[in-house]
């Protein structure tokens, strides 16, 4: 990301933290805003959504989001953060579909809900009985319910 | 009497020979017109991202093969790429260089499996062009078998280098195929690129804008067949891709054709870069020797590289153990195929097939 767009982003997002983590420019934002922020980014150049990945910390979910900008040839990243008792983020599928499957990827394996999906469903895993989410650390691998 | 018109559901798969693995589609129809076309997966999920987290570094590389096992090459390379990086481990230049003789050679034969079964789902040719794919790739394997000892699942590139160097032999058996394998391209071209039936059942089908394309986050020869020259050798080079001079073909049209023309062209553009890794690879050490239970330092690292199907990464998170605390797979085949309701809407139900090989997926990669 290069600097002018950087003042651009702050300017419309004050209050948002700015990281660099393995050389690409992270962005750390609340999720109520997570639409509007990769709406803004899209506008901006980064259309193409490579990635979005879900990680379990110790007291919290995080996604992760890999956008890549072709026009510039650069990343950006964006994260946010949901609570592990009520695990849920708005979807970004209004903004790129590219979200759709990614986002049931993430719901199916670590049951994190994403608002405003049409069709949130699992997709690589069997409907259960229980809910099992085989990505959580707590995940008993002998089969019996978490 | 009135004609009463009704919309069927067709189920496709899982088990048939165009899904190209274990691919179940539910087809709405309206008469021979597709309304809705809806990818059931996960058959061959086989949990490779929790498998990930109870393997150690070293233990995990022969995991990567399965992936996409078409082109396990490009799976252990992304993979040491996201490892290597949170190392901040150099590389001895002579294995930068068979890295890549590795992976194109790859390419190649994951191209020809492609074009083979392609041409097999459209009839074109039946068995000929079929056979004459497997012929070519059969040599390829054998010289892949020369350099790392596997035929088909190889963990040939691991953290730290390659395992086994290329011998006298197997250059020169590689330089006799070089030269060959160009007139082999035209041979696989006089089959279909000018072929009335072929030429009938691709063009104008399947047609991909390039919006689509970016909005569903299809990449790889999809995307380019679209217009786009993205290419991730070009756009964030990794290993030597940056001293190498090569063409990134693109198509105009985005149909089934044009993404049939950017994999031929694909194949000798590979040709071209073995040639010149061939030239300037040097002599030297081909592994940095490395304890079997090495720590990670702590971090996070995105890696991404140019598989046959498209941009494969590999976003890796350490904290500091000899284990990944989280590896997720961005598998290109995925993207790639979630695109299949937006295109083969409103086509004809025979054109799915077309479609469907012309996106060429991988189950391996998808469910992972």
């Amino acid at each position: 990301m290069d600097k002018e767009f950087l003042e651009e982003f702050k300017k419309e997002f004050p209050g948002v933290e700015i990281k660099e983590i393995d050389g690409k420019p992270t962005v750390i934002v609340d999720k109520e805003e997570i639409v509007s922020v990769c709406d803004f980014l899209k506008k901006r150049g980064y259309v193409l959504p490579v990635s979005i990945s879900g990680v379990e910390l110790e007291d919290r979910f995080e996604i992760v989001y890999h956008l890549f900008s072709i026009s510039r040839a650069t990343w950006c990243v964006v994260e946010t953060f949901t609570s592990k008792d009520d695990p849920f983020v708005p979807s970004i599928y209004e903004v790129f579909r590219g979200a759709d499957w990614q986002e049931r990827e993430i719901y199916d394996m670590f049951g994190i809900v994403f608002e405003g999906h049409p069709d949130l469903r699992r997709i690589l895993l069997e409907e259960g009985e229980d809910d099992y989410f085989p990505l959580r650390k707590d995940f008993r691998e002998d089969g019996s319910p978490n | 009497m009135a004609l009463r018109t009704e919309e069927i559901i067709v189920n496709v798969g899982p088990q048939h020979p165009s899904t190209h693995g274990v691919l179940r589609l539910l087809v709405t129809l309206s008469g021979e017109t597709i309304i809705k076309v809806d990818p059931v997966i996960g058959y061959l999920h086989r949990g490779m991202e929790k498998i990930a987290e109870k393997r150690t570094y070293i233990q995990y590389l022969p995991f990567t093969d399965r992936w996409d096992y078409l082109a396990p090459m490009f799976n252990n390379m992304v993979y040491t790429l996201a490892v290597e990086k949170l190392m901040n481990l150099e590389v001895p230049p002579r294995a930068q260089y068979l890295r890549v003789i590795a992976m194109e050679l790859n390419r190649i034969a994951s191209h020809l499996v492609w074009f083979a079964t392609f041409a097999l789902d459209l009839s074109a040719v039946t068995m000929s062009a079929y056979m004459y794919g497997f012929r070519e790739r059969e040599e390829i394997l054998d010289l892949l078998e020369r350099l790392s000892g596997g035929r088909m699942l190889y963990s040939y590139i691991c953290p730290g280098g390659v395992r086994g160097d290329a011998d006298d032999e197997f250059l020169r058996q590689l330089d006799k195929f070089l030269d060959k394998f160009p007139k082999k391209i035209e041979e696989y071209e006089t089959f279909l690129s000018q072929n009335k039936v072929f030429e009938f059942r691709t063009k104008g089908v399947g047609v991909l804008p390039l919006e689509t394309a970016l909005n569903y986050g299809v990449t790889g020869p999809c995307l380019r067949g679209s217009g786009l020259a993205f290419d991730i050798r070009k756009v964030q080079p990794y290993c030597v891709y940056d001293q190498f001079v090569f063409d990134v073909p693109i198509g105009d049209n985005g149909d089934c054709y044009d993404r049939y023309k950017v994999r031929i062209q694909e194949m000798r553009e590979a040709v071209k870069i073995i040639r010149q890794a061939m030239e300037m690879m040097p002599k030297g050490e081909i592994k940095k020797k490395l304890p079997p239970q090495f720590k990670v330092p702590e971090g996070e690292t995105f890696a991404l590289i140019e598989s046959p199907r498209g941009a494969l990464g590999v976003y890796l998170v350490s904290n500091g153990g000899t284990k990944p605390y989280r590896l997720k797979i961005r598998a290109p085949s995925f993207s790639n195929l979630s695109v299949i309701n937006e295109i083969a809407r409103g086509a004809k139900v025979q054109d799915l097939i077309a479609i469907l090989g012309s996106l060429d997926i991988l189950l391996g990669e998808i469910d992972r």
